[in-house]
């Protein structure tokens, strides 16, 4: 059993070997140091990423809507004051939950903090549905509650 | 009449598929899984490229193992480590609120689940690949 086990640990080492080896083959390869996904995105449609003191001052200024992308449960669970709940899953369908706010207005999306992909997935629907001014905040949910905020 | 192998070999041939199919998905789509790993926030960042170009190779290679008879205890051995591994990544999440996308099968819509469900997906290949394990234990005996 523990030479089974060695064996399969072996093959695990060797797999993460031949993995990266294979890398350099793929027309296009991963670049060995992870970057998260906004800075990955190519410059021309990078969406602008707000950190947790322009949220604290937006909510103040009450001079931006709050789009919160994370899934009902979640959302019912605690949110950015005033925030709007519009899923990932539901703009894949085209529902955007009735935002009729003008183009122009500032929306900031947000998820659940980390590399959480579907504040940037409801970010690119919006910017595509022709909102101009919208934005990312990368921090998302587990920031805005760490740093002592309440919904 | 119904051979009481047929049981063990219909359970070894469903879980050869699932991770083939897994792994053969994600090879195609490493960004993808790379991004997905990354947002359970448990891999440290050096980390992440190379498990999300080595798991792939490392699930086709126990799918490989669990279709052959020679090596089906150690695929099933690593089906069920990683099946392990499946349901701790989800559990936490689940337990975190983050909304997860690991990118498991690619990015087939109706095979991306929430947290909770892929809690139930892992927990379910977890005994599975188990009882998997557990009959090719007693064949090689």
């Amino acid at each position: 059993m523990l030479r089974d086990a060695a064996l399969v640990g072996l093959a695990f080492l060797s797999c993460m070997g031949a993995g990266m080896a294979l890398n350099f083959l793929r027309p296009d390869p991963l670049p060995l140091a992870y970057k998260p996904r906004a800075q990955r995105l190519p410059a021309e449609s990078r969406i602008p990423t707000v950190s947790l003191a322009g949220i604290t001052s937006a909510d103040r200024n009450k001079t931006s809507v709050f789009i919160d992308a994370r899934e009902p449960d979640f959302f019912e669970g605690g949110h950015l004051p005033g925030a709007i709940n519009i899923p990932a899953s539901r703009v894949a369908g085209g529902d955007f939950g009735g935002l009729a706010s003008d183009p122009a207005t500032p929306l900031i999306v947000y998820c659940s903090g980390g590399d959480c992909p579907d504040s940037y997935r409801v970010a690119s629907a919006l910017v595509a549905k022709g909102f101009q001014n919208v934005s990312v905040f990368a921090g998302g949910w587990d920031e805005w509650s760490a740093s002592g905020n309440q919904p | 009449m119904v051979g009481i192998r047929e049981p063990a070999m219909i359970a070894r041939l469903t879980l050869a598929a699932v991770f083939l199919t897994a792994g053969i998905l994600k090879f195609l789509e490493p960004a993808g899984f790379a991004g997905g790993l990354a947002s359970f926030q448990l891999v440290p960042s050096p980390l992440i490229v190379p498990l999300a170009l080595g798991v792939p190779l490392f699930e086709i290679l126990a799918g490989a193992a669990l279709l052959g008879g020679r090596f089906g205890f150690q695929g099933a051995l690593a089906a069920t480590g990683l099946a392990a591994a499946f349901t701790v990544f989800y559990a936490t999440a689940w337990l975190r609120g983050l909304d997860v996308s690991c990118s498991c099968f690619g990015s087939i819509p109706f095979l991306q689940v929430t947290p909770a469900g892929g809690v139930l997906r892992a927990v379910i290949l977890l005994a599975l690949a188990a009882w998997v394990m557990r009959q090719e234990y007693r064949r090689g005996a």
